[in-house]
């Protein structure tokens, strides 16, 4: 087993599909044929590649009363309105709400574009583990924006850091409780996740309040560190910083549990934040409690005492004496023999289930103005609520359930409710029709270019070659030949096999007899509905 | 576009009938018990008994909830600034008041039908939510990490190979629902969830059946086979629950537009419909009220309040429809959440995560009671100190598993992992209640002296012989000396227990015989 030894195999088609399907959203042919070109080692450089912030949301309805319109004070169709006035003035709150409720829906859809339009790039499946790491919900959109703004820039970087800048967000602050807690007042909410879920994890309760890794203690007493930051009233002119009140601050030196070697944190007014998160992370705990999580959002749940030792370990002390800094130890992860040689079963989150039956399948989302692109982005983000996975709102703190919960962790995306949910979307999203979404029916045209899909496969003019190639795309592992001939079934409704290729060559010969292209099409359809409705599709 | 219909084909079935695969054993509808039932247990072989259970998550703050008013005074001086002003509370008894937005279980508690048990807790309280949620619904020691569920264990104990040829002749229904998205943990067994998750009971939702493939032994396969398997059961429990759902009626009135009254009614429209299913768990979430659990100026708003009436009118609702369609007799109720809260409030308007709370279970057959002592408020309390728990909640699983759901002591004890004594909770001649004799019966007289105390404390008792286990705890609930845990003859017994290596401070002598439970704080200094 040489674990985390590179890779030394080679990166054919079937390796960067594994790598991508991980790393990014939606992976098409054409993604996994420029990382076969690339090379491994040059694939993870793109991957991690610094970008700029992307363009921000923008104001996707046209101005006006009628419906489906709205007026915007501060911001005109097409502009975007992070740089508008977070508390537009307005006569009635009815109006004001009006406001926020669209910059919300912009906000969603926006996210959701972000993930559908990155190629190859691990940057937003980063930044949706950040936001599912450091769950934080406000329903301000500006508020929002700004709060996956901090995680999507500090995506590549440092976790200390970041812990450090969410530490006094003000979205944080007012989320965990963060804002209310003073000298005569400590709360303790902020600090209970802090050690909890953010850094350096509980173990296993060893009596007398103490969690292995720190105590009740030491939640009080970081309590009081943080006590003294307040965020912002939403009409103040600076509403999206936090500030430091000193006479809300607990004064004196604190000093934490033997779980951290009784440390004494002194007494540092505005700054004394960094000195405790730099004593949580100097516990060895601290990097392999999220060395796991990263795991888990990459890999797998199940971590054996072997992987432990010979993965999570090796990882958190790489992640050590590189300050924290996570790409050097993601990259080290990604290239290792490890990674490829594991059993590639992660049932699939609704984001990676609907960008992979829709990105992944060359559909063509609608572009052809801001209003229908973000409208549909919008649909899919309703899609993935739907279906228990929603960006900017999680269910509690602790984040998704797949990521945690034992023993189902991946396994909470499928039940008798998601199931047929997650089944009928993706028909829906090949064949085309309605989207039935919290009983309200959004229509979906047949976005799936199936006739591109099958002339980017050579000779699909055999149907096994067709079917294996397009298994091969979906699906991690081979299908059976029993399953192949039911799909074949399906193809050509139980005709001997010629009776494809003489269709499909007669079309090839004439595309442009559109009565030859719909029959195709239809054929083609109907397969790759059933095909994404496959067990073997909902899992990456 | 209807091509779908090609996947009735013999590889791609739609599975719209209950399967029919033939079961190893022979039993005929619900099963109830093994052969090794005692003969003390006076079931009827027929129970069709229905439990649901009530999650509130985030941990309800219980002295918030159910006030005594003998206490009421020190209450306030540690918790002003929240505290409901005494004349708005509703009266239970002489001594004991509801929160005025609990009106709906006032009124189930004049019908006879409301148990209150207090201090309700684990050892080694967690304050953790999620830590402390998974020790509920796993029902394990607060150290131990049990990933199952104390409901899926117990249907597992008869139904071991579950899900493998479920449904099936004997067994048509799901054996649990969570109304909701996702399943819940208690129903979690080592191999499968026993609940179904269910939004809307008219349109449970059926899912194409894929032909098999391979399923490789390893990860990936076992995925695989997860997903196979529940399309499969989506498919077979739909028409059952379909049919249910359409045969169910609802008749009270009283249900309002709240989540909770809403799952709640489904619960009431299934059972009515004739659903076999024996658990159904509903949620309602946002107890955890760090800040501003109450408004300033009007106190008895704010969020607790909005949540307590949900709950109390939900619940009010339902017991009422359950009269009305003549199903009472066999539905009984839950109350549980996480963890109750600080003695002292915060001055955020609000209360951190404490240890132990009082928890309420409704249904004719429940035996209209307040089972413990009302916590006894310190106004010199530490800022970290929650209630002590008096009664441990695997005493009240192991009375429901045994006396509701038909469970024989030995199956609790496999459930449980070990053995917890049952609690005095159903009326007798109801449902399949032990017999009141079980109970101690004789007041309890436990001392415990000198107090404060500088290096030593004596405890005097009774014995009754039976097994008295005497546990010391600090003030969040942590175990620091375990005194005794033997049977004791009828005879006064005196245990003297050295305190000198503990540090100075309030701690608590928690005594557990038969059911009968008592916690005495005592101050070393």
């Amino acid at each position: 087993m040489p674990y985390l030894d590179p890779f030394s195999g080679e990166f054919s088609s079937k390796e960067a599909n594994q790598l991508l399907k991980r790393v990014s959203f939606g992976v098409t042919e054409t993604m996994v044929a420029e990382a076969v070109s690339l090379g491994l080692q040059a694939t993870i450089n793109k991957l991690f590649e610094e970008k700029k912030l992307p363009e921000p949301p923008l104001k996707d309805l046209p101005d006006g009363n009628d419906s489906g319109q709205i007026i915007d004070p501060d911001v005109k169709y097409g502009e975007t309105w992070v740089t508008a006035p977070i508390y537009p003035d307005l006569p009635t709150s009815q109006e004001r709400n009006r406001v926020f409720r669209y910059r919300n829906r912009s906000l969603y859809a926006w996210s959701f574009l972000q993930m559908q339009n990155s190629g190859i790039s691990i940057l937003e499946k980063l930044t949706l583990f950040w936001h599912n790491h450091f769950v934080s919900e406000n329903t301000n959109p500006h508020r929002e924006y700004f709060y996956m703004n901090t995680l999507r820039k500090n995506a590549l970087g440092n976790f200390k850091e970041l812990t450090k800048q969410i530490t006094i967000n003000q979205n944080m602050l007012l989320y965990l409780s963060g804002h209310e807690n003073s000298d005569k007042a400590p709360n303790e909410n902020y600090s209970r996740e802090l050690l909890e879920l953010f850094t350096i994890g509980k173990g296993a309760a060893v009596g007398n309040g103490d969690y292995t890794f720190y105590t009740e203690e030491d939640v009080v007493q970081i309590a009081k560190v943080l006590t003294g930051w307040r965020a912002r009233w939403i009409r103040h002119e600076d509403s999206l910083n936090a500030y430091f009140t000193n006479n809300r601050h607990t004064k004196g030196d604190k000093q934490l549990s033997h779980r951290f070697n009784n440390a004494i944190i002194k007494e540092n007014g505005a700054e004394e934040y960094k000195d405790v998160i730099d004593v949580i992370f100097k516990q060895e705990e601290c990097s392999k409690f999220i060395i796991r999580q990263l795991y888990r959002w990459f890999l797998n749940s199940e971590i054996s005492e072997e992987i432990e030792t010979h993965i999570i370990v090796p990882l958190a002390e790489m992640l050590r004496s590189n300050n924290y800094e996570v790409a050097p130890v993601l990259k080290a992860l990604l290239t290792s023999e490890h990674f490829f040689e594991n059993t590639f079963c992660m049932i699939k989150s609704p984001l990676d289930l609907m960008l992979s039956a829709t990105k992944g399948l060359k559909a063509s989302a609608p572009n052809i103005n801001i209003t229908e692109e973000y409208n549909f982005a919008y649909v899919m983000y309703l899609a993935c609520t739907d279906l228990g996975q929603s960006l900017y709102h999680h269910p509690d703190v602790a984040g998704w359930k797949a990521y945690y919960q034992e023993p189902l962790f991946y396994k909470t995306w499928v039940n008798n409710y998601f199931l047929p949910k997650r089944l009928e979307y993706c028909k829906v999203l090949v064949l085309g029709g309605k989207l039935n979404i919290n009983n309200r029916k959004y229509t979906v045209p047949p976005i799936i270019p199936v006739l591109d899909i099958a002339a980017s496969i050579p000779n699909a003019l055999d149907a096994n070659i067709l079917i294996v190639e397009l298994a091969s795309r979906l699906f991690n592992y081979d299908i059976t030949q029993e399953q192949i001939n039911s799909l074949k079934a399906v193809l050509i409704d139980g005709l001997p096999d010629f009776e494809w290729t003489v269709e499909y060559d007669q079309y090839l010969q004439e595309p442009n007899n559109s009565a030859l292209a719909i029959s195709v099409d239809k054929k083609l359809r109907n397969l790759v509905a059933v095909m994404v409705q496959m067990s073997e599709f909902q899992i990456m | 576009m209807k091509k779908t219909k090609n996947l009735n084909r013999r590889d791609f079935i739609k599975l719209t009938s209950i399967a029919s695969a033939s079961l190893p054993f022979a039993l005929s509808g619900f099963p109830l018990y093994a052969n090794d039932k005692p003969k003390e247990y006076q079931f009827n072989t027929e129970n069709d008994n229905i439990l649901v259970l009530v999650q509130l998550q985030g941990g309800n703050d219980g002295l918030n909830t159910v006030f005594d008013l003998n206490q009421y005074d020190n209450l306030q001086s540690v918790r002003s600034n929240i505290i409901i002003p005494e004349r708005e509370l509703l009266t239970v008894n002489s001594t004991t008041s509801f929160h005025p937005a609990m009106a709906g279980l006032q009124n189930i508690w004049n019908k006879d039908k409301l148990a209150i048990v207090q201090n309700v807790g684990y050892p080694n309280q967690n304050r953790s939510h999620f830590r402390s949620s998974d020790i509920w619904n796993s029902a394990s020691n607060a150290n131990d990490f049990v990933s199952s569920g104390w409901i899926g264990r117990f249907f597992e104990e008869k139904h071991p190979t579950f899900p493998e040829n479920y449904p099936n002749e004997h067994n048509t229904d799901p054996f649990a629902i969570t109304i909701g998205k996702i399943v819940s943990e208690t129903c979690q067994g080592n191999l499968s969830n026993f609940s179904m998750a269910l939004e809307d009971p008219e349109n449970p939702g059926t899912a194409l059946a894929s032909n098999k493939g391979n399923i490789p032994n390893n990860c990936y396969g076992n995925a695989l086979s997860f997903v196979n398997d529940t399309i499969a059961q989506t498919n077979a429990y739909a028409t059952v629950i379909e049919k249910a759902a359409n045969a169910g009626n609802n008749l009270s009135e009283k249900y309002t537009s709240t989540n909770l009254s809403e799952k709640l009614k489904n619960v009431a429209k299934l059972i009515s419909g004739g659903l076999k299913t024996k658990v159904y768990i509903v949620q309602i979430g946002g107890f955890d009220t760090h800040d501003n659990q109450i408004v300033e100026g009007d106190r008895s708003t704010g969020k607790q309040a909005v949540l307590l009436q949900e709950l109390s009118d939900a619940i009010a609702a339902f017991q009422e429809d359950l009269e009305l369609l003549n199903i009472d007799e066999k539905v009984i109720g839950m109350t549980y959440s996480e963890f109750g809260r600080r003695i002292r409030s915060n001055a955020g308007l609000g209360t951190d995560h404490g240890t132990a709370a009082p928890l309420f279970m409704f249904g004719n057959c429940v035996n209209n009671s307040i089972l413990g002592d009302a916590p006894e408020i310190d106004t010199a309390v530490d800022e970290k100190e929650g209630v002590q728990m008096q009664f441990d909640f695997r005493n009240i699983y192991s009375t429901i598993l045994t006396d509701w759901l038909g469970a024989t002591k030995q199956e609790v004890t496999n459930v449980l992992f070990e053995n917890f004594e049952a609690l005095p909770l159903f009326k007798t001649g109801c449902s399949a209640a032990l017999s009141v004799e079980d109970f101690l019966s004789q007041k309890l007289e436990v001392t415990v002296y000198p107090n404060p105390t500088t290096n030593f404390i004596n405890i005097t008792f009774f014995g009754n012989n039976e097994n008295v286990k005497i546990t010391l705890y600090n003030t969040i609930g942590a175990i620091v000396k375990n005194i005794t845990n033997k049977k004791y003859d009828t005879l006064q017994h005196k245990i003297n227990v050295d305190l000198q290596n503990l540090p100075k401070g309030n701690y608590f002598v928690h005594y557990a015989s038969k059911g009968v439970s008592k916690t005495k704080k005592i101050l070393k200094y």
